[in-house]
């Protein structure tokens, strides 16, 4: 319930207000009131809801998966060092560029610069998933693995920090544009790549729901039963970094949800099994960005706020909120 | 039903023990001894197929477990091991439906038979009472009886067991003894448990598989291993010795030379003054010496103690050994 209300408001909702009514009137194909706000509707603000919806729903799936793999409550979507390697890659385009660049770079940036970018993060995200996976097929131990990738965050955060230190301040600016998020970046030119990527790694997602169970009891257990650790581990890691590194070479590095929205979704629901959780989590998450979103625009106002500001400042006590306060209730129940 | 064929357990570079040929039988429930180290968990691990043997192959219903497909393996082998789960919202239900894993399709939603299976494997755990709380809020005893629960829920032929009894104090030890053994009984199942209580496996096995240090592996019925002298043989090096006559490790080592006991009445306080006396020290012996120290149990009880020079008579026990750790203490210089 709370995913379409969500949806339709953030259609509603930016620097113009469009009527709800409306909106629905402009959707179904009826003639606007006000010519321009077709042009809102269908080139920015349904893209940008529909890329919200998405990518919070993925991040939020990654997120349950690398939890439930690594058996650890902190782990998130990026902790194999999907991003790190997105981040790499796009600070390799934005910083590295060479001596000529100038100030009209971060302008043609949002025209024709953010395929670019797409591509340079999608490449540095699958270079790092190439190579964990080949990790993750040579090692026994997931916590090699779990070590593996935080030794490749920490390298390629190296090299953006040296990439910043020897860039000019403008190109320092947009890398951290880049970095604070937004669904906005995507047109649908970019839609076609973005969610045949997504829609692999969902794939996948559901495919992976019944190993996932299995793992709740560790990987001991989990083979006992007749499951293949290794291979599912190989499919799990698949799916975890198409999906979260699809959503950060086109949304930039969304933290929060992928950590938040799992834990949510346990206490609401009260399970472990993720034949319930997969769908919960998906929901939950799309309903959180598309609201994180909205805040973002600050209804009312001109100014858009970094997304990943918004993300923290009101994500992070509403979920202790209700996380305490299920605690409390579970208490006395 | 499951039977190792000149198996050789251990690491690449480590030999844990050698040429073992072992059969598990439908039905019996055997419990697996050893010190610490001498490759009980190994044993059980190459059993179960979830580590390679260095040498030897184990045959399910005469079919090479290494080479069998884990999830064919999985229908008639199940294990409970040591690791503690740590999972939070998950019910015991959820857990044990994890032990039709084999059986279920691609999402793993349960069928009719799976409700069927998993709700036998609760009741025949005496778990079926909990099956609605939350696994993380059970006792130690409870937890161990969801997890033998998960285990039979994969209708298993035979079950391994890594020390069950490890968490639990004694009541809870001896429950789940009774339990594994009702189950073989009743399911036909071969139950094969590692385990450190000597004293209940001597009890409650069907045969003992006694694995020493050195890597030999005896097999045979508790009585039997007793009277042949295997298990003093396994645990001699650890500092401990394995007493025949009475079925259990001597606890104490003789320091202060020899005592005698006689007694008039009844039997019981002879027993309990001989087991304080080897508390103490003491090197016990029956009947009366010319000479020698000696107590004697009289009727009441009281208790008389007759030495050289020492002729004494106390009402309660405690008395006497306060007296006798008074004489022993060096700052007396008694002896």
């Amino acid at each position: 319930m709370l995913v379409p209300l969500a949806f339709s408001a953030s259609l509603a909702f930016g620097s113009v207000s469009i009527p709800l009514p409306q909106v629905v009137h402009i959707l179904l194909g009826g003639a606007p009131t006000r010519a321009s706000w077709a042009d809102i509707l269908f080139q920015f603000r349904l893209p940008k809801a529909l890329t919200a919806l998405l990518v919070g729903a993925a991040l939020s799936a990654a997120g349950l998966q690398m939890q439930t793999l690594f058996r650890n409550p902190l782990a998130d979507p990026f902790i194999l060092g999907v991003s790190s390697g997105a981040s790499l890659g796009v600070a390799l385009v934005l910083l590295g560029g060479g001596v000529h660049g100038n100030l009209s770079f971060i302008a043609s940036l949002s025209i024709l610069g953010s395929f670019t970018l797409a591509a340079a993060a999608s490449l540095g995200a699958g270079l790092v998933l190439v190579t964990v996976l080949f990790l993750a097929r040579r090692v026994q131990n997931t916590l090699i693995l779990l070590v593996s990738g935080l030794m490749f965050g920490y390298l390629a955060n190296a090299v953006v920090s040296l990439l910043i230190y020897f860039s000019r301040p403008e190109r320092v600016q947009a890398m951290s544009l880049w970095a604070a998020g937004s669904f906005g970046g995507l047109t649908w030119t970019h839609m076609p790549v973005f969610v045949s990527m997504l829609l692999m790694g969902f794939l996948l997602a559901v495919a992976m729901i019944k190993p996932l169970n299995a793992l709740l009891l560790g990987e001991e257990y989990a083979r006992s039963l007749g499951l293949n650790v290794r291979r599912a581990r190989i499919w799990i890691i698949l799916s975890a970094s198409l999906l979260a590194g699809a959503s950060t070479a086109f949304c930039g590095p969304i933290w929060f949800i992928g950590v938040a929205v799992p834990h949510l979704a346990r206490f609401l629901f009260r399970t472990a099994d993720h034949r319930l959780l997969m769908p919960a989590v998906v929901l939950l998450g799309a309903g959180l960005a598309l609201l994180a979103d909205l805040l973002a625009q600050m209804p009312g106002s001109q100014r858009v706020l970094p997304l990943n500001v918004v993300m923290s400042l009101f994500g992070v006590p509403i979920v202790l909120w209700i996380i305490l306060r299920l605690r409390a209730a579970g208490a006395v129940s | 039903m499951l039977i190792a064929q000149s198996l050789t357990i251990g690491y690449p570079r480590r030999t844990l023990a050698f040429n073992l040929d072992l059969e598990l039988r439908p039905g019996e429930m055997v419990c697996l001894l050893g010190p610490n180290g001498a490759g009980k968990s190994t044993l059980l691990r190459t059993l179960a197929g979830m580590q390679p043997p260095l040498a030897g192959r184990v045959l399910l219903n005469g079919e090479n477990v290494h080479a069998m497909p884990a999830a064919v393996l999985a229908r008639h082998l199940a294990l409970v091991l040591t690791t503690r789960l740590e999972v939070e919202h998950l019910s015991v239900y959820t857990l044990v439906s994890l032990g039709r894993y084999p059986y279920t399709g691609w999402l793993g939603w349960l069928r009719q038979a799976d409700h069927a299976a998993i709700r036998r494997a609760l009741e025949y755990t005496d778990s079926l009472s909990l099956a609605h709380r939350s696994f993380h809020e059970l006792s130690d005893g409870e937890r161990q009886r969801v997890m033998i629960a998960r285990a039979l829920a994969q209708e298993p032929q035979v079950l391994l067991l890594d020390e069950p009894t490890a968490f639990l104090d004694l009541p809870r030890r001896i429950e789940t003894l009774r339990l594994l053994r009702r189950l073989s009984r009743q399911t036909g199942c071969a139950v094969l448990l590692s385990i450190h209580d000597l004293d209940l496996a001597l009890r409650l096995a069907d045969r003992l598989w006694v694995l020493s240090a050195e890597g030999h592996l005896e097999v045979g019925v508790p009585e039997e291993l007793a009277l042949n002298g295997a298990l003093q043989r396994a645990f001699r090096h650890e500092g401990v010795e394995f007493d025949p006559a009475i079925g259990t490790f001597k606890l104490h080592q003789a320091s202060r030379g020899p005592i005698h006991l006689t007694h008039q009445g009844e039997g019981v306080a002879l027993a309990w003054t001989w087991r304080a006396l080897e508390r103490l020290g003491y090197e016990v012996h029956n009947g009366a010496q010319p000479f020698l120290p000696s107590i004697q149990v009289l009727p009441g009880p009281r208790w008389r103690l007759s030495a050289p020079q020492i002729e004494r008579e106390w009402d309660s026990l405690a008395a006497l050994i306060d007296f006798l750790e008074a004489e022993n203490r060096p700052s007396a210089g008694a002896q």
